[in-house]
């Protein structure tokens, strides 16, 4: 009993204490609307030490210090910043500029309208550019996200979706040249098989890293849009046309030859880029983070290389055709202060603050005429060399992201973990898609 | 009992009002949203009245988190509440060492999920797991082939490691019960010739059936709301295989790599997991009704 | 039971104390054969007990590799100590800060749960009123409403009272979302106290509080604990609710700390810097486990058994 009453004393002490100290603690974010002081709110998908945050605070510092009126409050967030910015407004918190996956954004607060339009804006002079701040970019980036004719997203990381390879192996297997074409790709896979090697990494249900498989062949037979277009067909019919089988088999056939190993199926992320790393298989289609991610795994002397996705013969896309995952910056629609916050985004973009975050988050960037990290060097060329960059999983993910999570990812895990056969993934599909469509 | 109006208020009073306030207010705003067409962005709503609800029901990824769901709660209620009644058994029958091995076997509650998720994640892992090193080191080439972590079987892998984890919380929350019955019970039943089953039978199951109602109910609802867990094991997303309703309705209006932002549909989702909830409810308060025996 | 070890008086008929020494035998045999009967329970809980040792010590073990080794050698011992990965851990999980914060909100919630809920409970469990039923299924029925559906409408509800990025606000969230299932576990507890110490202590002249604060209250203990138990270990590694509530870095809690970790694996694949996070999260924890449980439940039921 007496060590009760001292243990509710002791809680009753705490709760006092815990109280004064919030006493202590001022409101943040107060703008002083004395002076000519402009406080610009910005909402970050980073925690607060990822590298790609200590180089935006680098940023921030740099652009106050040559904008003394202007004082960028950030909030690092961490990578539901858009979710948690949706109950911040609803809640009645100002925000002037947030940032997040390009496809994310682009679905989510850019489709609600609520971003400030950047068409002006992207007209300006560059800071130090003979052109536009619009030209400042690598070719395709600005545009890959445009809604109607009016832009809202302001780019900044550039993850390009490359196959990246242990070059060690390709050397040792005794390959020098770049497969073009899809009959190439496999010759190369079957020389390094031969070899002994594992060829493929893989996830096993991980849909966004496998999808790609096909939905770059699709569009290296069709172009882009085609399959934007199946999914929004809403007969579903459109999936029974013969490119779509024909790319469900060729995906099926990496696992059929061998070069995706039977285990994968059972690989849960990282299981399967860790292979990669360790040095037992040899390539891994993913993004250009994962060299960075893999570095401290795979060692400083791991020799990375990016190949592009190859061609199809025949087909209408190009081996150049590069699918870009883009991080991006966005202006809210109701900032008071658009113009200055464009005076920021418009300062990341110089030469040298691009240069900061590629030296920084070893990602690569959307600036032209950047150094990227050694390990990713071939993304910085595939990047500069891409005419068409391409939305990932060709603008499902943006745009129908209820019909990716539903309709296409149980069915295409089912497809790629070998469950169902290409003729019954297409099935699924066209009937599937019709259901989707009926019950909206 | 008969007491004072005045105390019967007074006791009743923050607690009601915190809830009040704090959960059931916001709740009653919530589920109205299941009656529109809601991205949560914005204050425009489309009104659809009962579209989302029949939109479930024709909606074969929620029957499918609803079928994980029973399972959850019906296979692994079973295992969880066997095991941990045989341990209890097993640790009141006199040996040393209780009170550690009741914290061992809780430790899992303790640790982060994704700590457990990852754990879990590398025993099973096909190339390099330990159930793989173990089976291939015993011989057993079967067992060192079967792949845990496959669409078809990752269900009930995941199904095995919560109940690992939930062994322990139930485990301390029946032995709390059990430490409440007095020595003399027991003593009562070992002159009379009992041995340990009967006296667990006998003595512990009624003692404590007041506190066993309570866990079997809790287990319920957690089964019922389960998420942590089969969110987390599948590292950047979640496989249709691994939904629950609390997962489907978790990536329905907020996702996990990939926003959906129907909060309409979410929260109808939610209203068909409250309603579960109370079902299940319902049936055990009838199933397991006794009257409460004091001592 | 034990031996009854009779006065050392000697007996005639047996000098050299032979009974004494074939009881003593075959007592020592009766111990034996005891403990024999206890092996099934050992092995049992033994074995669950040692992967649940396994799986901590592999996670310890495995936030002192290098990230190379973590893979490769999954099941190994490691072979060098990288205790750099604490140092960084340390600096992005903040434990100073974050630590601060973490036991500041969750035992003040976790006392002003029990707080709030032991005399509800007390009430619902053991005073027949009009409404009793009503108050207690509503109470319940708590339990059922998934958590997510209430983030926007309670983070407006916060907004509104300017508690939207505080602690005091994010107390307030855990202790009235914690409301329903503390009570119903409470509940279990104090309905099967006897009445009868209630009904001698009221003709002893206590008065209803004094019952219930004296009488009630430290027999249900065990129930308090429990439930004092799961609500720590609940809203310890609680990071949903503080996501929505928390933005500024100086409120933010040690699990949100384990979040920002995760965050970065995409970006850095440091799984050794995660382990390391969360064994500094655990050492605490645990720590404060085996206080509350077993000193506070020793301490508590001793003072009870008066």
């Amino acid at each position: 009993m007496k060590r009760m009453r001292f243990l509710v004393v002791l809680l009753v002490a705490f709760s006092l204490i815990f109280t004064a100290c919030q006493a202590e603690v001022e409101e943040p974010g107060e703008t002083d609307s004395e002076d000519e002081q402009v406080v610009l709110e910005y909402w970050s998908m980073w925690n607060v030490s990822e590298p790609q945050a200590l180089a935006i605070q680098a940023w921030i510092e740099a652009f106050e210090a040559e904008n003394p009126n202007i004082k960028i409050n950030a909030t690092w967030n961490g990578r539901e910043n858009q979710t948690k910015l949706r109950s911040a407004l609803a809640g009645g918190t100002k925000v002037d500029f947030m940032d997040q996956d390009a496809d994310q954004v682009a679905g989510g607060l850019m489709a609600e309208g609520l971003g400030y339009p950047l068409n002006d804006f992207l007209q300006q002079d560059a800071l130090d550019y003979d052109g536009t701040v619009a030209d400042t970019f690598v070719p395709g980036v600005i545009d890959l996200h445009k809604m109607g004719d009016d832009y809202y997203l302001f780019p900044y990381v550039y993850n390009t979706w490359q196959f990246w390879t242990n070059m060690d192996v390709l050397a040792d297997v005794g390959i020098t040249e770049d497969p073009q074409t899809w009959e190439e790709f496999l010759g190369m896979a079957q020389q390094i098989q031969d070899a002994g090697y594992s060829v493929l990494a893989a996830e096993g249900s991980e849909f966004s890293y496998n999808f790609p498989y096909f939905a770059y062949i699709v569009e290296r037979l069709k172009g882009p849009g085609f399959l934007l277009a199946a999914v929004e067909d809403e007969t579903g019919e459109a999936w029974n046309d013969p490119a779509f089988l024909q790319a469900a088999e060729m995906t099926r056939e990496l696992w059929d030859r061998g070069f995706i190993p039977a285990d994968t199926v059972g690989y849960v992320w990282p299981a399967g880029q860790m292979t990669l790393a360790t040095g037992d298989s040899t390539m891994e289609m993913c993004g250009s983070w994962l060299p960075t991610e893999l570095r401290d795994t795979a060692g400083e002397d791991f020799n990375w290389g990016g190949l592009r996705f190859p061609a199809v013969e025949g087909g209408e896309g190009d081996i150049n055709d590069l699918t870009a995952w883009l991080l991006s910056f966005m202006i809210m629609e109701d900032s008071e202060h658009p113009k200055e916050v464009f005076e920021f985004l418009k300062f990341t973009q110089t030469q040298a603050n691009a240069q900061l975050m590629a030296d920084e988050a070893l990602v690569g960037v959307t600036r032209k005429d950047i150094s990227w990290a050694e390990a990713i060097k071939d993304g910085e060329e595939a990047a500069a060399n891409a005419n068409v960059a391409l939305l990932p999983n060709d603008g499902i993910q943006a745009f129908y992201p209820e019909y990716q999570e539903t309709v296409l990812t149980p069915a295409y895990n089912a497809f790629f973990t070998l469950e169902i056969s290409p003729e019954e993934f297409i099935q699924t599909m066209v009937e599937d898609t019709a259901d989707y469509w009926a019950s909206k | 009992m008969r007491v004072r109006k005045g105390l019967i208020v007074l006791f009743l009073l923050p607690a009601s009002l915190l809830y009040f306030f704090f959960f059931l207010l916001p709740a009653i705003q919530a589920l109205q949203y299941s009656f529109y067409e809601w991205s949560g962005f914005g204050e425009e709503k489309t009104f659809v009245g009962f579209a989302n609800y029949a939109e479930i029901f024709q909606d074969k990824l929620f029957w499918l988190s609803f079928r994980n769901t029973m399972f959850i709660l019906l296979v692994g209620g079973v295992v969880v509440f066997t095991v941990a009644f045989l341990m209890t058994i097993a640790l009141n029958s006199g040996i040393k060492g209780k009170k550690l091995f009741r914290s061992l076997i809780f430790l899992p509650n303790i640790i982060a999920t994704i700590a457990l998720t990852t754990l879990w994640a590398y025993i099973y892992n096909p190339t390099f797991g330990l159930i793989k090193n173990i089976a291939e080191a015993l011989g057993l080439e079967k067992l060192s082939n079967f792949i845990w972590t496959a669409p078809d079987k990752v269900f009930w892998s995941v199904l095995v490691a919560i109940i690992w984890i939930q062994v322990g919380y139930y485990l301390v929350l029946l032995m709390a019960g059990v430490d409440k019955i007095p020595k003399e019970f027991y003593e009562a039943a070992e002159i009379e010739g009992a041995n340990q089953i009967q006296k667990f039978f006998i003595v512990t199951v009624p003692l404590i059936w007041d506190v066993l109602s309570i866990a079997i109910v809790l287990y319920s609802i957690g089964a019922l709301k389960i998420f942590e867990f089969p969110y987390a094991f599948y590292g950047q997303s979640v496989p249709s295989q691994l939904y629950t309703i609390g997962i489907y309705l978790y990536i329905m209006g907020f996702g996990k790599r990939y926003p959906i932002y129907r909060l309409g549909y979410a929260t109808a989702i939610g209203v068909m997991l409250l309603l579960s909830v109370v079902i299940i409810f319902v049936i055990l308060r009838t199933l397991l009704k006794r009257d409460v025996l004091e001592y | 039971m034990g031996i009854d070890i009779k006065d050392n008086k000697m007996n005639i008929n047996d000098p050299n104390n032979n009974q004494e020494k074939i009881t003593r035998r075959s007592a020592r045999i009766g111990k034996l054969l005891k403990w024999l009967k206890h092996i099934p329970s050992y092995l049992f809980v033994g074995f669950w007990s040692l992967f649940t040792v396994f799986v901590f010590g592999w996670i310890a073990l495995s936030s002192l590799k290098a990230n190379r080794a973590v893979f490769k050698e999954a099941w190994k011992l490691p072979t060098e100590l990288h205790f750099e990965n604490f140092v960084k851990a340390w600096s992005v999980v903040n434990l100073g800060d974050y630590f601060m914060n973490s036991v500041i909100v969750v035992f003040a919630s976790v006392f002003f749960i029990l707080l709030v809920s032991a005399p509800a409970a007390y009430i619902l469990s053991r005073v027949k009123f009009k409404g009793n039923n009503l108050i207690s299924t509503i109470f319940t029925a708590g339990m059922g409403i998934p958590f997510p559906l209430l983030f926007i409408p309670l983070f407006v509800i916060m907004a509104n009272l300017k508690l939207s990025d505080s602690l005091v606000g994010l107390t307030i969230v855990y202790v009235s979302l914690s409301i329903p299932f503390t009570i119903f576990i409470l509940t279990g507890f104090f309905g099967s106290l006897p009445s009868e110490l209630e009904e001698s202590a009221i003709i002893d002249g206590c008065t209803d509080y004094q019952v219930f604060f004296r009488i009630m209250l430290p027999l249900a203990s065990p129930g308090l604990i429990t439930a004092a138990i799961f609500n720590f270990i609940g809203l310890w590694n609680e990071y949903q609710l503080a996501l929505i509530f928390i933005n500024t870095d100086k409120n933010r809690t040690i699990s949100l700390g384990l979040y920002a970790l995760q965050n970065a694996m995409q970006y850095t694949g440091d799984w050794v810097g995660l382990f390391a996070g969360i064994v500094i999260i655990i050492v605490p924890t645990i720590i404060l486990y085996i206080f509350l449980s077993e000193k506070m439940i020793a301490g508590i039921t001793m003072g009870a058994a008066k």
